[in-house]
């Protein structure tokens, strides 16, 4: 089968690779129909995350039709047509069973590395390096997919592949982002970041109650969706204190929840961020944290930051003594996707959201090294990539 | 210690026993890294003394430290750190020694979400052991308390050993002993089951026992080469507590044999054996 390969920074490629096969009893083969280039897959694109070897298959958002099962899968069967959550979790272990599915203690084979970087492992995931399991990803024509009856889940008729695609990661990111803000009525949530994550964090906070949203970045076609499609008021941070403004535009409190939506590569103008920018392109240091840090310092008293992500090392130089002193909650952590994946189904069903909105680019397989192309360049107004093998 | 004769001759012999009183009780450097400190020191003084110059004396600086940590068993560092490695030598503590065997042992911890008398059974037959442990090939029983394995070490050597039980308590403790000194690790073990509070399963810890391995127990007093040498004997319980662990809360074991990739490959590597699943 082809599938999309990484072969080091800014070198993908399309290469011929053997079919997966059932190994684990609990295993179903899936023929993927669609799958998406996520923002995250820019850190691998970028060589910032470690532990990845050459030939690693890559992607973590993926659909399609099941072709094979193990012998002790019984909730799917063959012609089944599934959305696959990112994180794979196994559905018996103290996490799964709390719903910390991005937790579970018996999905992540290489769970010793992962313990020596972080002291305890999380699951596995798809197509993310071998940190994280070193399972091969979704940007392929098949791919493998453990404990089957625990993760995928059935799409009736009638939904298209691109309108539920996203629940496999960005939509369920971007809605628990928004739900870890605890939203009570008449609240404003601030939003850094305008990709897919944040553009369905925009929504995902709307639907849980906010009374104003307020999304944060600087590129002019993704400002605009934020505007014109989630209705949001947009704030372009080139050359302006996001601080003071955020202060000013909420009656001098400050918003009451925010979302980092943008992560370890953070982008700014201001000397802290061009700081953050030269350390990491020296190595001295491993995350940039310009957005936590403007977070932090906008969050009103006792408000709530939350995190979905995504961070890999260590922080210089986070404002915790105010975040101590405003007594500000942290939420964080890797999507918990199968807890939302009924709940955000019904969703779309009942038309509440079309997630297609986000897609500016299709293409097939085969061009899926151009698709990392334009989206790390963020070239030809590209916001969100969808492959079809 | 000097004799009494000596010291009551010679005053200046108090004040070198005094002196030598107060070093000894803190005396923190255990005695392999104590005399790698002595030859190490003493080389490098010596060669630093004979180079002469900045360098030269920077070596000798550094062996005189070297040399005087290695002969009095003190180092500050150490205090400063409130470590006392003569009392504590192992670079962890999952390892901790065996006084009356002149061993050591390396135990780990992790709660299993079954119960205790499950876990119990399933360990108890040790012909699964090959389903959580994947260098044993086959284990055979030969009577109630005997068996005999068969494994493959890590170089490809093959390996054959009896162990016996020598302690039983269904739901509670197994433990064993090797006989034959070509087993895979260690001489003998335990493994405990205890119940974890609120409904979280099954508390279990496993020891593996290391009896007369004097060189290894000696490197793993050494620094940084200890460590290491821990981190490799500490890893193999478990991981072999964690596949238990997978096998017994999923019924299988994660893997990711003989899954694609793209780098060049000259066939699909071996599929792992399924194998039938823990009901």
């Amino acid at each position: 089968m082809r599938a999309v390969c990484w072969f080091g920074p800014n070198d993908v490629r399309v290469e011929n690779v053997p079919d997966p096969q059932i190994v684990n009893p609990h295993d179903a083969v899936v023929k993927i129909t669609a799958t998406a280039i996520c923002g995250s897959d820019l850190h691998l694109y970028d060589g910032y995350i470690p532990t990845m070897r050459k030939g690693d298959i890559l992607g973590h958002e993926f659909m399609g039709e099941v072709v094979d099962v193990g012998r002790d899968v019984e909730k799917l069967k063959k012609g089944d047509r599934v959305v696959v959550p990112f994180p794979i979790a196994c559905g018996h272990c103290m996490f799964c069973e709390k719903e910390l599915w991005s937790l579970c203690d018996n999905s992540n084979p290489n769970a010793w590395l992962m313990e020596s970087f972080y002291g305890y492992s999380g699951s596995g995931i798809f197509g993310y390096s071998h940190l994280y399991g070193g399972y091969a990803g979704g940007q392929a024509e098949y791919a493998r997919v453990p404990f089957a009856d625990v993760g995928p889940i059935k799409i009736p008729n009638g939904l298209t592949d691109e309108q539920v695609l996203f629940l496999s990661d960005i939509f369920p990111t971007g809605y628990m982002a928004a739900e870890n803000c605890n939203i009570q009525p008449g609240d404003t949530v601030a939003i850094w970041g305008c990709g897919p994550v944040g553009q369905f964090a925009i929504r995902s906070a709307y639907m849980l109650g906010a009374e104003r949203v307020i999304a944060i970045d600087h590129i002019p076609e993704r400002l605009r969706m934020a505007q014109e499609q989630g209705h949001a008021e947009v704030i372009n941070y080139e050359g302006i204190d996001v601080v003071e403004v955020l202060k000013q535009m909420t009656g001098g409190i400050g918003p009451d929840a925010c979302i980092d939506a943008v992560g370890m590569e953070a982008h700014g103008t201001t000397l802290g961020a061009i700081n953050d920018n030269i350390k990491q392109k020296m190595r001295l240091s491993t995350d940039r944290p310009h957005v936590l840090r403007e977070a932090i310092q906008a969050c009103r008293k006792g408000g709530t930051v939350s995190v979905p992500g995504d961070y890999g090392g260590f922080l210089d130089k986070v404002p915790f003594g105010s975040a101590f002193t405003k007594a500000l909650t942290f939420k964080t952590g890797q999507t918990h996707v199968h807890k939302y994946l009924r709940p955000l189904l019904n969703r779309v069903r009942e038309g509440q959201i079309d997630p297609s909105f986000v897609i500016t680019h299709r293409f097939n397989l085969d061009e899926a090294p151009h698709g990392y192309d334009i989206f790390k360049h963020k070239e030809d107004d590209c916001i969100k990539v969808v492959l079809k093998p | 210690m000097a004799s009494a004769k000596l010291i009551n001759r010679y005053p200046v012999m108090q004040t070198v026993e005094a002196l030598q009183r107060q070093v000894e009780t803190q005396v923190n450097v255990p005695p392999p890294e104590r005399l790698l400190s002595t030859v190490g020191g003493g080389a490098l003084a010596f060669s630093g003394l004979r180079r002469r110059g900045w360098s030269g004396g920077l070596w000798a600086v550094l062996g005189g430290v070297l040399l005087y940590r290695g002969i009095t068993g003190h180092s500050f560092m150490y205090k400063a750190l409130h470590i006392n490695r003569a009392e504590h030598p192992f670079p962890s503590i999952n390892i901790s020694s065996i006084p009356e065997r002149e061993g050591f042992k390396v135990q780990r911890t992790l709660t299993i979400r079954r119960t205790p008398q499950d876990l119990y059974t399933f360990w108890r037959d040790f012909e699964n052991t090959p389903r959580y442990i994947p260098s044993i090939q086959s284990v055979r029983k030969i009577d109630e308390k005997r068996s005999h394995w068969i494994a493959t070490s890590p170089t490809g050597q093959k390996l054959e050993w009896d162990a016996e039980i020598t302690q039983d308590q269904p739901g509670r403790l197994i433990a064993w002993q090797v006989s034959g000194n070509k087993a895979m690790m260690g001489d003998g073990g335990r493994i405990s089951f205890r119940e974890a509070p609120r409904q979280r399963g099954t508390i279990v810890t496993l020891e593996v026992d290391f009896v007369g391995h004097k060189g290894l127990q000696n490197t793993l007093e050494i620094p940084l080469l200890g460590r290491v040498t821990g981190l490799f004997l500490e890893s193999w319980v478990l991981e072999t507590l964690r596949r238990f662990k997978a096998l017994m809360e999923t019924g299988e074991v994660p893997t990711l044999a003989g899954q694609p990739t793209g780098r060049a490959i000259k066939q699909a590597s071996k599929l792992a054996p399924a194998g039938p699943t823990v009901s």
